[in-house]
């Protein structure tokens, strides 16, 4: 078994109750994307290019750890792997309509490892996805969030912030001093408007949210992608057998539209030095929900 | 005076219009406005227009709990919930003391607001429009909060063993996933019943001295705001009182779309809003519904609200109005027309099947009109539409198989 520990920020912009989930702007919930921001799109993005605002972190995923058969590959290439979902994935709750709030599925559901070396490995969830079989209980089943819990604790040790209410005072702080200084009225009210934002740490506004994860175990079925394993840890994956991720998505910072992930992936191994070749897929460009298409 | 349980109900059900009718006047207003850069609107305008938007929508939502509380208390003195109106424009003094008229933002429209939410005492900052004639009465007020405190009156005076025969199970005192934001309250004596009734007036007017953070201080706030930033351009150019056909409750004024693709927009908007009318009326009408069946309900009058209505609302004022000179440059808006009065069938799986109907009709003309629509972000929010649309229907296929409890 190869298993991937991941670990980073990400970002995510997308509107909140009561605004319509496609809004692009923000109007009546927490989130807005201020005057002359790219419009909100609900995307997970665990690698750069995001929409940067002043003085919040820098977003990426990467492989922290790597272990074959249990034991730790200090020396592995694979250590410091890029680790991206991909095909624009989104939350996909619609304001309770899909899934409430930190339950909703991941749409598409697709991991990709991608070392400097070249070493790739990539799956998806599956190679459709069915919005809602007889059987199940809720919309993509599958890809919920297996619950939300609390978690303060392993979050701040995890992202080394403990307070986000003081990081951002410290955001405001600066803010203040770069509206202190700007002359160009557009952006006094764009760092205005952030501002009111930062303002809102009151125990009903976006700061609860910090401290909690949503869980996540998702089982790959897809079509498995694998290329440079041979070299990075001379053993290749059993084709027909599921991968499997298991993750937690939290510590969610409004203002920055940013949360930090954990998680790791796991791969069967063939149990010999046996190189099976991996599948070479098409894009994994996606239309607007082709996931809904078997509504 | 009301002295009696006819006609306290029929006060609640003026309050019921009343209350629909102010938040659809409020929407409409709040989503004429831009909310992003471009068009010659600045960020500060932009960032200015975007917070009056969302406060008058959060005006609009309370309006939205002030209707649910009139439904409580026609559930609780046997009435029955009502959420028919009359259709736009009404001239002030027709049905109500002021005019009732879907118009965009405007120093003139934020006044006409503030006279809806007025205290008596309070002064406007410039004329508003009043009524061209005492409103037909009963109930006759010339203020919401006389009304209001008609109703209180009528609750106070009736005997109150005889008065509240209905069941406290119909009613529905949840925070619609707004907790703190969204208050309804069980009316289960004339003690809570004024206990409504004074929230809903505060909310509305404020107390003497004390009118900060109320609906009239709200739009007086944006008023001297607006005024004070030199009524900047920030409005979409939509026509007052947009509608797909002439209406016979409302036959003067309005303003007709003739653009074909527009037209098929606006009526699929009458379609949508048709359904989340409905959906409310079968959730405050409760005829045995399980309690899933409820919470679905709800949950499923929420989506149709703010995923299908506010959506719609917002691509039509984006949309051409019609050709004819007199309409260059013009965008339509939402009709928000009552084409048929709201009303649901008395077998209660009958009404799962006409939903599911309704639902997948809609569905399948949003789709339709996202393969003909341009620009690319109104196709995609079509599509979306169509989408949500689809999933309604797949949850009331689901929840109407749980059967009748």
């Amino acid at each position: 078994m190869l298993t991937l520990k991941f670990s980073g920020t990400f970002q995510c912009r997308l509107s909140t109750d009561t605004d319509p989930p496609d809004e692009a702007r923000g109007v009546s919930g927490y989130a807005q994307a201020l005057a002359g921001e790219p419009s909100m799109d609900r995307i997970i993005r665990f690698q750069p290019p995001i929409v940067e605002r002043a003085y919040c972190p820098s977003v990426g995923v990467s492989v922290r750890r790597v272990f074959v058969n249990g034991n730790a590959d200090d020396t592995s290439t694979l250590l410091g792997a890029r680790v991206d979902l991909l095909g624009d994935p989104k939350f996909e709750g619609r304001n309770g309509l899909i899934a409430e709030d930190g339950d909703e599925p991941i749409v598409p559901f697709k991991l990709e490892i991608m070392a400097p070396d070249g070493t790739r490995l990539a799956r998806g969830h599956a190679e459709s996805y069915e919005f809602w079989r007889p059987e199940d209980q809720h919309p993509f089943q599958a890809l919920r969030a297996s619950g939300v819990n609390l978690s303060p604790g392993e979050i701040a040790e995890e992202t080394g912030v403990w307070d986000l209410s003081a990081v951002w005072a410290d955001r405001a702080r600066r803010l203040r001093v770069d509206l202190a200084v700007a002359t160009d009225d557009d952006v006094r009210a764009r760092i205005e408007r952030r501002l009111r934002g930062l303002e809102q740490v009151g125990p009903l506004g976006p700061l609860r949210f910090y401290g909690a994860r949503m869980l996540y175990f998702v089982e790959l079925g897809g079509t498995p992608e694998w290329s440079g394993l041979d070299t990075a840890i001379r053993r290749s994956p059993v084709p027909e057998r599921a991968w499997r991720v298991e993750m937690w998505l939290g510590g969610w910072d409004a203002d920055a539209f940013q949360g930090f992930v954990k998680g790791y992936l796991h791969v069967p191994l063939v149990p010999d030095a046996e190189v099976v070749t991996g599948v070479s897929v098409a894009s994994n460009a996606t239309k607007l929900r082709p996931e809904l298409a078997n509504l | 005076m009301i002295e009696s349980r006819d006609e306290l109900i029929a006060a609640l059900n003026e309050a019921a219009e009343l209350e629909h009718g102010l938040l659809v006047q409020y929407i409409f207003a709040a989503l004429s406005l831009k909310r992003d850069v471009g068009d010659g609107v600045s960020a500060r305008s932009a960032e200015l227009a975007r917070g009056w938007a969302g406060q008058m929508m959060k005006i609009a939502r309370d309006e939205m709990a002030h209707l649910g509380n009139v439904c409580n208390m026609l559930t609780a003195i046997g009435g029955a919930t009502r959420f028919g109106r009359p259709n736009f424009p009404q001239p002030g003094g027709r049905y109500y003391p002021f005019d009732f008229t879907l118009e965009r933002f405007s120093s003139k429209t934020l006044v006409r607001f503030m006279r809806f939410e007025q205290p008596r005492g309070e002064h406007l900052p410039e004329a508003a429009q009043t009524a061209d004639g005492p409103r037909v009465g009963p109930p006759e007020y010339d203020y919401v909060g006389e009304l209001y405190q008609a109703i209180a009156t009528g609750f106070s005076t009736i005997d109150e063993k005889e008065l509240f025969i209905g069941p406290r199970f119909a009613q529905d005192a949840d925070d619609w996933s707004n907790p703190g934001r969204f208050r309804l309250f069980l009316v289960k004596d004339r003690a809570s019943a004024i206990v409504a009734i004074d929230a809903i007036v505060a909310e509305g007017e404020g107390a003497p001295g004390h009118r900060e953070g109320s609906h009239f201080a709200t739009f007086r706030k944006i008023h001297e705001e607006y005024r004070a930033a030199g009524e900047p351009d920030v409005v979409h150019p939509v026509v007052s009182n947009p509608r797909t056909r002439s209406l016979e409750d409302a036959p003067i004024g309005g303003t007709i779309i003739t653009d074909e693709f527009t037209l098929r927009v606006a009526r699929l908007f009458n379609d949508v809003y048709a359904v989340s009318l409905w959906l409310l009326t079968q959730y405050y009408s409760y005829s045995g519904e399980s309690a899933a069946q409820r919470a679905e309900l709800q949950l499923l009058a929420r989506s149709a609200m703010g995923c299908g209505v506010r959506p719609l609302a917002e691509v039509l004022t984006t949309l051409p109005v019609g050709a004819d000179a007199e309409f260059a440059g013009s965008t339509a808006g939402a009709p928000f027309e009552i084409l048929r009065y709201p009303s649901i069938p008395n077998y209660v799986p009958n009404r799962w099947v006409l939903l599911d109907e309704s639902l997948r009709a809609a569905a399948a003309e949003a789709r339709a009109l996202s393969d003909d629509a341009t620009p690319a972000v109104v196709a995609d929010r079509l599509r979306f539409l169509a989408e949500n649309l689809r999933i309604m229907s797949a949850r009331v296929l689901r929840v109407a198989a749980q059967g009748v409890h």
